[in-house]
């Protein structure tokens, strides 16, 4: 009940900003409450009982360190086949993370899915069906003639010497 | 005219061989099952085929000898080579639809040719995989050579190799014949890769990569140290790992990769004080800790980072990667612009522009051009105070020694004033463009020392003629000039021939 109010209390204090306005804005956003919504990339990188996500919002993307916990409700990641789930971060930003190296980074408060990732349909396209098999057939049949050739020119090339 | 032919002859060779290569990302297309992908590169291979066949009968037809190849008509090959590799190349990146234009698609082919490192590509996280295999791909052969690629494996047609092999930007001989200092550079590569692959390959799994894509990982972050390249498979470079570990196996690579091949010939010769004595092993160690040195000491002062991990991981890691022109970046661009201020740039400027070693995967001006210089200045000096009026030899060790005589001095001050022209050229042209001088000048010595590294001004949106200005910049400071000039000099000679004629 605490916690919940806890999240929801620091949710009233931040604001919703880009990645790309929070890297720019770095120095005034350091070690503040911030929420950010972007797609999660490729998968969880999982650091014992921590892990690491990285999320991308179209503007810029920036890793995501949160108890692997959190992790449980993701279940699209984004890659060429998938667009990811797209999530609400509440997190502190550190410009110079301590923690990781001085690495530019978010610790996550708490995470929620607004957006189910999906599978992309990515229908065959017919012209480039059409061109490969015009191209592929007609490289062949180049490379055929060519091989004629060179095979020619060198028997003209035996013969003459 | 018949050297013509013979550009058109051995061009052609050289495309036919280098078309193969499209079949590997049409493997990992069908392993995907992205069968548009696999069309792709099924369209890009037949027009290369088909070309480089056209290619090498127009040639052939019309060659008097193979022999008859002068020297200028051997840089002409390298340097025409890679003008058609590159727009070849940039056909399944436009079809793909990831690049908005086909200027786009060419200008992220060159920088993978020319191991820069820079994109426009769009949308990198969500790009097919054998698109993804294709950008490291190019930059691994961009990195070793497509010359070099092409001897190896077709010497039989190259009888003049070794010219185009010096219009490649290289021109150390390993071994007498240059069929063979072909396949010790891949060879050498190879061993790297086997190795290096495997080491990322399982921190990749250890740092939470599921096994399939650790490898993938594992492959193209060598293939991009390795040829000091600096691509990575997705949007945040190497902070994507967020892993000390994983960075340090890519500083090692990249380190080894922007050495001289001729220094990874001696060592697997038993050779180890090569390493100690190499001008340009000495010239590497001595810039890289003064320019890091000067801006721990710097960044400390003005408060940005505070203790050492962040210091080597933000810093020092930079520096090095500016320095082998990788294109590593563990800050993000506005961190550059916030932070480090123009004495911060400045030294990144420095760093980019000397580059790694001669005849190595790396770009700039180079430590043995750097070293020389210096030390035919350090003589003068000396002399002129000592007021010594003997003449005194002046040597430099790399490979063997060397006698510093002024036809030495002479070369390596030509390039390096070229390299300086090309570097004022765009810093002119950017800043025309609007940016902010010190900006401009982070992101053009990026472009001109083949780095990567970027200040945020390369993307899509910037202007046509810049993207065009940068292609041409990369590719001059890859072909260090010479066989490029060649070229332009040649075409402009036909053009005005033909003028006079009609």
């Amino acid at each position: 009940m605490v916690s919940t109010l806890l999240v929801l209390w620091i949710g009233a204090q931040a604001q919703l900003i880009s990645i790309q306005e929070l890297l720019n804005q770095s120095k005034a956003y350091d070690q503040q409450t911030v929420i950010i919504e972007a797609e999660v990339i490729l998968e969880v990188l999982e650091r014992d009982d921590m892990a690491w996500l990285n999320v991308n919002d179209g503007t810029n993307a920036i890793g995501v360190f949160l108890p692997l916990e959190m992790t449980e409700k993701l279940t699209t990641f984004g890659n060429h086949q998938n667009q990811g789930d797209r999530i609400r971060i509440e997190a502190i930003f550190y410009r110079n993370c301590f923690e990781h190296g001085g690495e530019m980074d978010l610790h996550a408060i708490n995470i929620d899915v607004i957006e189910k990732g999906f599978r992309i349909e990515r229908p065959i396209s017919t012209w480039k069906f059409s061109f490969a098999i015009v191209g592929f057939t007609s490289s062949m049949i180049s490379l055929w003639m060519y091989r004629r050739y060179r095979k020619n020119k060198r028997k003209e090339s035996n013969l003459s010497s | 005219m018949s050297g013509f032919y013979s550009v058109a002859y051995y061009t052609g060779t050289i495309i036919f061989g280098f078309s193969a290569l499209f079949l590997l990302p049409m493997i990992i297309a069908l392993f995907y099952a992205d069968l548009n992908s696999l069309f792709d590169f099924t369209i890009s291979m037949s027009l290369s085929l088909m070309m480089s066949m056209g290619m090498i009968v127009y040639g052939h037809n019309r060659l008097d000898t193979k022999e008859s190849l002068s020297w200028r008509h051997g840089l002409m090959v390298a340097s025409f080579t890679w003008i058609l590799l590159t727009l070849i190349s940039a056909i399944p990146y436009r079809l793909s639809g990831y690049s908005l234009s086909y200027l786009d698609a060419l200008f992220d082919v060159m920088s993978g040719f020319t191991t820069t490192g820079l994109f426009l590509i769009q949308d990198l996280d969500h790009i097919p995989q054998a698109l993804n295999f294709w950008r490291h791909l190019l930059t691994f052969v961009g990195g070793q050579g497509m010359i070099v690629l092409a001897i190896s494996f077709f010497v039989k047609e190259m009888g003049s190799a070794y010219k185009f092999y010096v219009g490649e930007g290289k021109d150390i001989a390993l071994v007498p014949n240059v069929r063979g200092t072909a396949q010790w550079i891949w060879k050498i590569s190879f061993i790297y890769m086997f190795i290096g692959t495997s080491l990322l390959w399982i921190q990749g799994m250890r740092i939470g990569l599921s096994p399939i894509n650790a490898f993938f990982h594992g492959l193209y972050i060598f293939q991009a140290a390795w040829s000091t390249g600096g691509f990575a498979p997705n949007y945040q470079n190497i902070l994507f790992y967020h892993d000390f570990g994983y960075e340090i196996i890519g500083l090692i690579f990249f380190i080894i990769g922007s050495f001289n091949f001729g220094l990874h010939y001696a060592l697997i010769q038993g050779k180890k004080q090569e390493f100690r004595k190499n001008i340009e092993v000495i010239s590497f160690f001595v810039s890289s800790f003064t320019l890091s040195a000067l801006l721990v000491i710097y960044l400390s002062d003005a408060g940005v980072f505070t203790e050492g991990i962040s210091m080597f991981r933000r810093v020092v890691y930079n520096v090095l990667s500016a320095h082998t022109t990788t294109g590593f970046g563990t800050i993000y661009a506005q961190q550059f612009v916030q932070d480090w201020g123009a004495l911060g740039i400045t030294i990144m400027v420095v760093a980019m522009l000397i580059g790694g070693s001669a005849c190595s995967t790396a770009g700039g001006i180079k430590g043995l051009r750097v070293g020389i210089i210096l030390k035919g200045i350090f003589a003068d000096i000396n002399r002129l105070i000592k007021g010594d009026k003997t003449m005194r030899v002046i040597k430099y060790h790399h490979i063997k020694e060397h006698v510093l005589d002024d036809a030495g001095f002479r070369s390596a001050t030509t390039i390096t004033v070229l390299y300086l022209i090309t570097f004022t050229i765009g810093l002119i042209l950017t800043s025309f463009a609007g940016y902010a001088l010190t900006d401009a000048a982070f992101e053009v010595a990026s472009v001109t020392g083949n780095v990567g590294l970027s200040i945020g001004i390369t993307s899509a949106s910037m202007p046509d003629y810049l993207k065009l200005t940068y292609i041409v910049i990369m590719y001059l400071g890859r072909l260090e000039f010479i066989s490029v000039f060649v070229l332009i000099g040649m075409f402009v000679k036909g053009v005005s021939k033909w003028f006079r004629r009609y």
